[in-house]
């Protein structure tokens, strides 16, 4: 069985190639242009620091498109003896992806592809891939299983993140979300959140500074561990430039977290894909994470 | 700096039209909120006021950062960029605005009474051709009031000029419900034509050297139609908004391609220009159209937007928005600015140390402009009142029992306007958990507290009902106060203090406990309480 993935699922290139991943990009354009990136790409970090550079003049307008048939006909052909099992980032919002993805399907019965939505954005697509193999460790596992898997933790995956620029998010026509957020002060972080059920990004607060927004989704997860009565947990955090310091003090509260409560705890930092970066601007952090099983 | 544009003069040159269009800017920067919450036509899906603001924002800085300082440049700049830049039906009609104004402007090459009575006649006439089906009631019909009414004042100077078309384009606006029944229906005047208006507000405010103005939503909605469906209002038949940008291969006129575009959607703008193609069209069918379209060039920006889907985002949103408010109760003057930094716009009612009475409370809740208010009392003491007024007022009533105002601060962080109450109330809970306070206080006599003897003229700090310090010196308490506190599992320290704390001593504190404690940040504030000298936040 092969695994494909989208750009959006936040794992870095060494990691997918770890993992043996298939990976298809969702393209950019820059300023109306199409921008050159690949998953793969020699120097990637650079590149992708050179186009956050890029974003941060405000002149320059990024947007993302959505997926072609010939986009998933190219990523299916490569393994067209495999059974394929697709992840895809929430579909609800592509409705050009979801109509590509679906006409493949339909016209491509070569192609033994079992698609997978996971309904979640940013990291909580790669988090519940890291939840899956994390379950499946060490054992054999047949495509259904995998997916069936997948769809018990669906529902138990979450994402919260910090834009500390909400100017990306505003232009890209968001509007109902920046809505929520537009009243809140300068100077003062929105904290934000999606949960699966609904796929919508919502502001659940405010902090005044980055250990106050991990305080604040420290205390959230607790809660939502207590409620599931869990006792695991996989967390996928990403981020931009220096924002790594953010993750790493996220990651130091969970572990303390885990030892008081004896979780059985994963946590994966990675670098930002591009896929997201038009959105959500040159100044972030996010994560997702599944609560239970394994 | 440019000075403003004196009453008289019949000539406005170069550096003044660029003023003036920040000025436009500007103004609907502060206000395009308005806009956005006006919008139900031709989709109530709440976004003309951004795709306005996307429209005019590129085309504003790209003159900002031109050297060239000519009408041609400028207005070419205006034309091409808001025309590149268009966003929604609202955006693409505005742009033809500008295109048929540059137009007249540049042929020109000055700008005299005359010629802005000419300019916005063209500008009229260029966006109304655009559109496949112009519809009364809309920007189109602000444009044409405002052309007519400049002819009507020919003699005036072209301030004034501007005076009178933000004065006839105000009364079109008020006319657009009678025009466009679905205003009517809804209870708003036309967000469009509204924005318009805004914009040349923000142009005559600008020249005349004014501030920029907040202008009042309510200004602009009536009572609606009774028999107003909901259901029918909401209604998209034509579900995707559908914008794109053809970059042309060849100079072949598309014939049929408005045709084609008419059987297949509504809302139609298109222009075909030497080089481009932009349109716009709401369609159930935008694959279809990208297809069609690509067969005149290449595909340079394409947007698709699901109507449906932001019409019920949108209006969820909005339902929240006008539903909740909060007000604090505060025991000093100084934390209304406190709580105002972490919430703008919340309501903040200040006592001194006497509690407020029910009534007091009562009528703030009464006055405030939200059916759905969550008290935050802030004070264990306050909460019986709080109680009452929950039985007494009209209104739905929610208390938030903060036992003082540290956990009221908290709390704060959590809560988000635009979510039920339900939803804040957890969220401002889950807030205030991450905060515990410390009171330090001064005894007037020798007393005993919670079993602890404190004699007179000693400080002393109260936790949880328990004494965690006393001692004869304000520096030497408040740092073993801290100290007992287990300030090495803290990130954030506060301070609250009074008229009484002798600030510099504080700040000495807080230097002290900075370099003690690496991580944790250490804020200062004046409360301006009553009772204790200094409060103190750990989260």
């Amino acid at each position: 069985m092969k695994i494909i993935i989208d750009n959006t699922c936040q794992l870095e290139p060494e990691r997918i190639k770890e993992l043996g991943l298939g990976l298809i990009d969702y393209p950019i354009l820059l300023n109306g242009e199409v921008y050159p990136q690949t998953w793969d790409m020699p120097n990637v970090r650079e590149e992708k620091e050179k186009f956050i550079e890029l974003m941060r003049d405000k002149r320059n307008k990024a947007t993302t498109v959505g997926l072609t048939e010939e986009q998933f006909i190219e990523a299916f052909e490569k393994y067209k003896n495999e059974e394929i099992l697709l992840i895809t980032q929430a579909l609800h919002n592509t409705h050009a992806t979801r109509d590509a993805l679906n006409n493949v399907l339909r016209e491509h019965p070569e192609y033994d592809v079992k698609a997978f939505d996971s309904k979640s954005l940013v990291s909580g697509v790669g988090v519940q891939l890291l939840a899956l193999l994390r379950e499946t460790e060490g054992r054999d596992v047949t495509r259904d299983e995998c997916y069936n898997i997948l769809m018990r933790n669906r529902e138990n995956t979450r994402v919260l993140g910090v834009l500390y620029d909400m100017f990306y998010l505003h232009r890209g026509g968001r509007v109902g979300l920046a809505k929520a957020v537009m009243a809140t002060a300068m100077g003062i972080i929105p904290l934000l959140s999606s949960e699966p059920a609904s796929g919508v990004i919502k502001a659940v607060g405010k902090a005044r500074n980055f250990k106050q927004a991990c305080a604040r989704f420290l205390a959230m997860i607790k809660t939502q561990m207590e409620e599931k009565d869990s006792k695991t947990l996989t967390v996928a955090m990403s981020y931009v430039l220096d924002h790594d310091k953010e993750c790493r003090y996220m990651k130091k509260k969970l572990e303390e977290a885990a030892e008081e409560r004896g979780w059985d705890l994963y946590v994966e930092i990675n670098y930002s894909t591009f896929a997201h970066m038009p959105h959500l601007g040159p100044d972030y952090f996010e994560m997702g994470y599944v609560v239970g099983t394994a | 700096m440019l000075s403003e544009l004196h009453k008289k003069d019949r000539m406005m040159d170069i550096e003044h039209l660029i003023l003036s269009l920040e000025g436009a800017l500007d103004y609907f920067r502060a206000n395009y909120h308005t806009i956005d919450n006006l919008n139900v036509f031709p989709v109530p899906d709440g976004d003309t006021g951004v795709n306005m603001l996307l429209t005019l924002e590129p085309a504003v800085e790209a003159i900002r950062r031109s050297e060239k300082r000519d009408f041609e440049s400028v207005l070419s700049i205006l034309q091409e960029e808001t025309t590149i830049n268009s966003r929604g039906n609202s955006g693409f009609i505005l742009s033809q605005f500008f295109s048929g104004f540059s137009e007249t402007v540049m042929d020109r090459g000055m700008i005299t009474p005359e010629v802005l009575t000419e300019a916005f006649h063209q500008g009229h006439y260029v966006s109304k051709t655009a559109i496949s089906t112009p519809m009364e009631g809309t920007m189109l019909s602000v444009f044409e009031a405002i052309a007519g009414a400049m002819s009507h004042a020919r003699n005036g100077s072209v301030l004034e000029h501007l005076e009178t078309a933000v004065k006839s384009g105000r009364e079109e606006v008020f006319r657009s419900p009678e025009k466009l029944p679905v205003l009517k229906k809804a209870g708003v005047v036309d967000s469009g034509a509204l924005g318009f208006v805004f914009l040349i507000e923000g142009m005559k405010r600008r020249l005349r050297g004014e501030e920029v103005g907040i202008e009042n939503e309510d200004l602009y909605r009536f009572e609606p139609d009774v028999n107003t469906d909901i259901e029918e209002l909401m209604h998209v038949g034509n579900r995707y908004c559908t914008e794109l940008l053809i970059k042309r291969r060849e100079n072949t006129p598309p014939n049929g391609l408005e045709e084609y575009l008419k059987n297949i959607g509504d809302s139609l703008a298109l222009l075909v220009k030497d080089d481009i193609i932009k349109l716009h069209v709401h369609t159930n069918e935008p694959e279809s159209v990208v297809n069609e379209l690509s067969r005149y060039g290449t595909v340079v920006s394409k947007k698709i937007d699901d109507m449906k889907k932001q019409i019920e985002e949108e209006a969820k949103l909005f339902h929240h928005e006008n539903e909740i408010g909060m007000l604090a109760l505060a025991p000093g003057e100084g934390f209304r600015s406190v709580l105002h930094e972490f919430e703008p716009g919340l309501d903040v009612l200040v006592h001194d140390r006497n509690l407020p009475k029910t009534g007091d409370i009562l009528h703030h809740v009464d006055q405030m402009p939200y059916e759905d208010v969550i008290v935050m009392a802030n004070d264990k003491n306050i909460i019986p009142a709080v109680q009452l007024v929950k039985k007494k007022s009209n209104k739905h009533v929610e208390i938030f029992p903060s036992k003082n105002i540290v956990q009221g601060l908290a709390a704060v962080m959590g809560f988000v306007k635009n979510l039920s109450w339900q939803e804040n109330l957890a969220q401002m809970t889950e807030s205030m958990e991450l905060v515990e306070s410390i009171s330090v206080y001064r005894s007037v006599k020798d007393s005993r507290f919670s079993g602890t003897a404190i004699p007179r003229g000693h400080y002393f700090a109260v936790m949880n009902s328990d004494v965690l310090a006393v001692n004869a010196g304000f520096r030497e308490l408040v740092l073993k106060a801290v100290d007992a506190a287990d300030p090495v599992s803290r990130i954030n320290l506060s301070f609250y203090y009074n008229d009484q704390v002798d600030t510099e001593l504080l700040e000495s504190i807080r230097e002290t406990l900075e370099g003690e404690y690496e991580d944790m940040d250490i804020e200062v504030h004046y409360g301006g309480q009553k009772t204790a000298l200094l409060l103190i936040g750990l989260e």
